[in-house]
């Protein structure tokens, strides 16, 4: 009797082992580089294959998913991630078995690839390498000659603001703290609110990385700046969706946003303009990179080949609004979706924009902004 | 139907509808936001459609992440279902020392944030080696509903009359047959109450299930994602859906029930 | 399991089944082993190593496996003013006990109503089932929802304006601690409600009547009776909407505004995704499981000393 009982109980507790041994899919540890197998390029049936990216909203937008899903015979699965920070957490959780592209902007690229998170790109697979102008390919991704990152879009964190309250937008960083803006402003939920501070104080206009490098002091001092502005801020958008509800539903008159918002919200048929003002903006630059350990290297490959492409980049832009890395995109491109990427003046406006850059002290820069949401 | 008395039996009455009404007027905006032709909800309204009906059935992520909570919710029920149940029978017949210390712990998870129970079991997956993925949230929602099941049953297996089990021993049933035959018809009311709640709480998990689903998206981890980056009152569409389809599954065993109760 | 219906008489039990108190004994410990395994590795070891994670340092690419304090120091020693996080936990269960005393107090009626001024049952079935509904709709949809109902240019706003309440429209309602807690209440009402329907449902009512029949007046039933009866489903709901309320970082994310979106829970949750120093989160973790650990232990002396006038849960003759 107590034999049986106990044989049930062995049972129950091997099927246990056993469900979790099944679970335990190839777990970590497979840190062979993908970029070390050899593949037939030519090959274009990849028989259903999954490609996971890790993106920014809009990077997976169903016009150039399906062209590609249905050139290669695959699927493409999109998880996204709402911060720089995020996008490292959900990476580190998941790594190469979850994810196979990811696209981080520029505080986090050279970070990735030293961390080890990110295999080589070949960049002779990459249609779209030469047609991209020298000053896009930053080297923070590239290491020993080895390129890690392909430059996908960039763009900048502008004003946007509603004419009616702003008739010729602001012309210094310094107005969104007049009582004008209480309870009527919005600023990303994100640690750049702080390289503000730095282009405020003037911090990068002779070193632009000056403001992702400061010191306490000025740590301390854009603290205080913030935790100031918290009583004109209505709500710190965390997604881009945030904004446009805030903006749609007539919470907020002016905000930092992305190009995309105020492209989605003029499309709803609000007025808005956007600006930069004098101390100049921040922006992003954005690179595709292939996760270290993914199981779809040539797949991966094949997708950054097709978004940085000419016409991948014409199709990435007209949805997203964000300017393009590959000049050769314009020909893709109408006048209207040229003008609001600014295709034209490309060269003027990446010079304007103090691109975000890797943070040494990023531990420090997420005290100070969870201080100053935790200041009441 | 209702006692009309008094004075304060009219207060209770009015207090008791006034707060259906506060519980219903969120589900109302939900239901009747469903219909809006504008893609952003916004007050007022911006005009009348029935078009998010029809396109949340194409909206392929939506759906895919509403069968994959399904999927969940039944197996973490059935697994909980399974484990826990045969636990509150043994904890109810036998004594020692730390049942206590079971029941509490159990109901961890219930009682933490979400978040420290999600975080535990994804350091502790990655340590195992087990990828994030649909097997492990059914593995973090089973641990979870552990703690709607047992206590439960087993509080319902205290409240059974002993001297029902004690007379079927008597007349020379055994164990499994007491078991299969006078305990658990007695309980099986609360064995499907139990089931019942735990899909309804797995259906709507997050932050368990935010740790540990790397790319398999369940519904509300996909309702949070658009709520913030590309919403519609598809989502409206799909949360009313789910509604009636509940209201209609009460009515219909309430109805069902009608001799029962 | 094929047993034949009919209990066998007398002799010849087959030996697989005695009812010897010590076979007795190890099948039910059988029963339990499966649950108690899956919970000592999936819930008590998790939590267990998340103990170790808090002790550990955070690297600059990875966590060192090296023992230190500094997560606990961080916790309890940084910030100043309002930011440190002590005083941010302190404040989310300030929030948490506002959101448990107001459900309590819409809850309790409700549940009143429909145990004892609703007579059919089916009607009281289907009122409960109707109070529990609003569970079936996604928490990030009804939060939502309360974005449209308390915004400035919203539902609620529009109402007031039009009653001629008021003259201008209230800003304070949507983006603050105002809507969390709206919100919170909202979602955690059911919560709270069905231990205490479940509670009032198990009083005798022949007890209730008793008390009237020897002159008690309703509303000496109602302090005597009935309510010291339902302390055990008003406590069980408490603890409930308490523990449910601490750990949320949804609601204050969805509705809260620059100051008020960020409770103790947003912290933790952000150490594992922003800002990436899971030590310090699992730091804070524990000490969350010990807040909440103790005030459960509290809630439930508190239940026992009620529990004492009904032992068995409403079987006990008076």
């Amino acid at each position: 009797m107590k034999k049986s009982n106990w044989i049930r109980a062995a049972a129950l507790l091997m099927t246990v082992i056993l469900a979790s041994g099944l679970l335990a899919g190839c777990g970590g540890g497979t840190t062979s580089s993908g970029a070390q197998a050899a593949y037939d390029w030519t090959k274009t049936d990849f028989g259903g294959a999954e490609l996971n990216l890790l993106v920014w909203e809009q990077y997976a937008d169903e016009s150039f998913v399906k062209p590609f899903e249905e050139k290669y015979n695959c699927k493409v699965n999109a998880t996204y991630f709402a911060s720089s920070d995020d996008l490292l957490a959900k990476l580190k959780a998941g790594g190469g078995d979850t994810y196979d592209v990811v696209s981080p902007s520029g505080d986090m690229a050279g970070y990735l690839v030293q961390a080890g998170l990110i295999d080589k790109i070949d960049t002779a697979h990459i249609s779209g390498w030469t047609q991209i102008p020298d000053v896009f390919k930053q080297d923070d991704v590239v290491i020993d000659g080895a390129v890690y990152g392909i430059p996908y879009t960039w763009g900048p964190d502008y004003v946007i603001y509603d004419p009616a309250d702003y008739p010729n937008g602001i012309s210094s960083w310094k107005e969104l703290w007049d009582d004008k803006a209480a309870g009527r402003l919005s600023l990303h939920d994100d640690v750049s609110n702080i390289y503000m501070i730095g282009q405020m104080l003037g911090l990068d206009k002779t070193d632009k990385s000056a403001i992702y490098n400061m010191t306490d002091e000025q740590l301390a001092y854009a603290q205080e700046q913030l935790t100031l502005l918290n009583k004109n801020v209505v709500k710190y958008w965390a997604a881009g969706g945030e904004l446009e509800d805030l903006f749609m539903n007539d919470e907020v008159d002016i905000a930092v946003g992305w190009p995309s918002t105020w492209k989605a919200l003029v499309d709803a048929g609000l007025d808005l303009k956007w600006c930069i003002p004098e101390e100049g903006c921040t922006g992003w630059f954005d690179r595709l990179m292939i996760v270290s350990g993914s199981k779809n290297y040539q797949l991966a490959t094949l997708w950054i080949d097709w978004c940085t492409s000419a016409e991948g980049q014409a199709l990435t832009s007209k949805v997203t609004t964000f300017s393009v890395s590959n000049p050769e995109a314009a020909q893709y491109m109408t006048e209207d979706e040229k003008e609001i990427a600014m295709v034209d003046t490309m060269y003027d406006m990446f010079d304007s924009i103090n691109f975000w850059s890797y943070v040494e002290n990023r531990a420090a820069y997420n005290d100070v902004w969870t201080a100053v949401k935790t200041t009441k | 139907m209702i006692k009309k008395k008094s004075l304060s039996s009219g207060l209770i009455i009015t207090l008791g509808i006034l707060v259906l009404v506060f519980l219903y007027f969120p589900v109302a905006v939900v239901f009747i936001y469903s219909f809006n032709s504008d893609t952003i909800n916004s007050f007022p309204m911006g005009g009348f459609s029935f078009k998010w009906y029809g396109s949340l059935f194409q909206n392929r992520e939506l759906m895919t992440s509403l069968l994959n909570s399904l999927k969940v919710a039944l197996a973490g029920t059935a697994i909980a279902v399974i484990v826990g149940v045969p636990a509150a029978y043994g904890m109810h017949r036998v004594h020692f020392p730390g049942k206590q210390l079971l029941n509490r712990i159990v109901i961890l998870p219930m009682m933490l944030p979400g978040v420290i129970t999600g975080i535990a079991i994804l350091a502790f997956i990655q340590e195992a080696g087990i990828r994030q993925g649909m097997g492990a949230v059914i593995l973090g929602h089973a641990t979870f509903l552990l703690g709607t099941v047992l206590p439960q049953v087993y509080t319902r297996l205290r409240q059974l009359d002993k001297s029902l089990e004690e007379a079927a021993t008597d007349l020379g049933a055994t164990e499994v047959q007491t078991f299969f035959q006078v305990v658990l018809p007695n309980i099986k009311t609360s064995i499907i109450g139990a089931a019942l709640l735990s899909v309804t709480l797995s259906m709507d998990e997050i932050p368990v299930t935010y740790f540990l689903n790397g790319t398999f998206t369940t519904l509300p981890i996909k309702i949070l994602g658009m709520t913030r980056n590309n919403f519609s009152p598809e989502v409206n569409a799909i949360c009313s859906i789910i509604l009636i389809l509940s209201v209609a599954a009460i009515v219909a065993s309430v109805a069902m029930n009608k001799k029962e109760v | 399991m094929k047993k034949p219906k009919a209990p066998k008489a007398a002799a010849a039990k087959p030996r697989f089944f005695t009812s010897s108190v010590s076979a007795r004994r190890f099948l039910f410990r059988g029963l339990l082993v499966p649950m108690v395994i899956w919970l000592l590795l999936f819930l008590i070891i998790p939590y267990l190593q998340l103990l170790l994670y808090s002790f550990w340092t955070n690297g600059k690419f990875t966590i060192q496996h090296v023992l230190t304090l500094e997560n606990y120091m961080k916790f309890f020693t940084s910030g100043t003013g309002t930011n440190r996080p002590v005083l941010v936990l302190l404040d989310t269960l300030r929030i948490a006990v506002i959101v448990t005393v107001i459900a309590i107090i819409l809850s309790y009626p409700l549940a009143y109503f429909i145990n004892f001024k609703v007579q059919s049952p089916r009607a009281k079935q289907s009122l409960y089932m109707l109070a529990i509904i609003p569970l079936w709709i996604s928490y990030v949809m009804r939060a939502y929802s309360w974005r449209l109902i308390l915004g400035s240019s919203g539902i609620l706003n529009a109402l007031l304006l039009w009653l001629g309440v008021i003259h201008e429209p209230l800003n304070v309602l949507l983006y603050s601690d105002v809507s969390v807690i709206i919100a919170m209440v909202h979602i955690y009402t059911p919560y709270v409600l069905m231990p205490m329907y479940t509670a009032m449902e198990q009083i005798p009512r022949n007890l209730v009547e008793a008390s009237k029949d020897l002159g008690g007046g309703k509303i000496f039933t109602f302090f005597r009776v009935v309510f010291p009866l339902s302390l055990p489903g008003v406590i069980t709901g408490a603890t409930y909407a308490f523990a449910l309320s601490m750990g949320d970082f949804l609601a204050p994310s969805l509705l809260g505004g620059a100051t008020s979106s960020t409770k103790i829970a947003n912290i933790v949750q952000q150490q594992f995704g922003t800002s990436n120093n899971w030590p310090y989160g699992a730091a804070i973790a524990v000490v969350i499981f010990l807040v909440v650990i103790s005030v459960l232990a509290v809630a439930g002396k508190i239940e026992k000393h009620f529990s004492k006038l009904d032992p068995e849960g409403g079987k006990t003759a008076v």
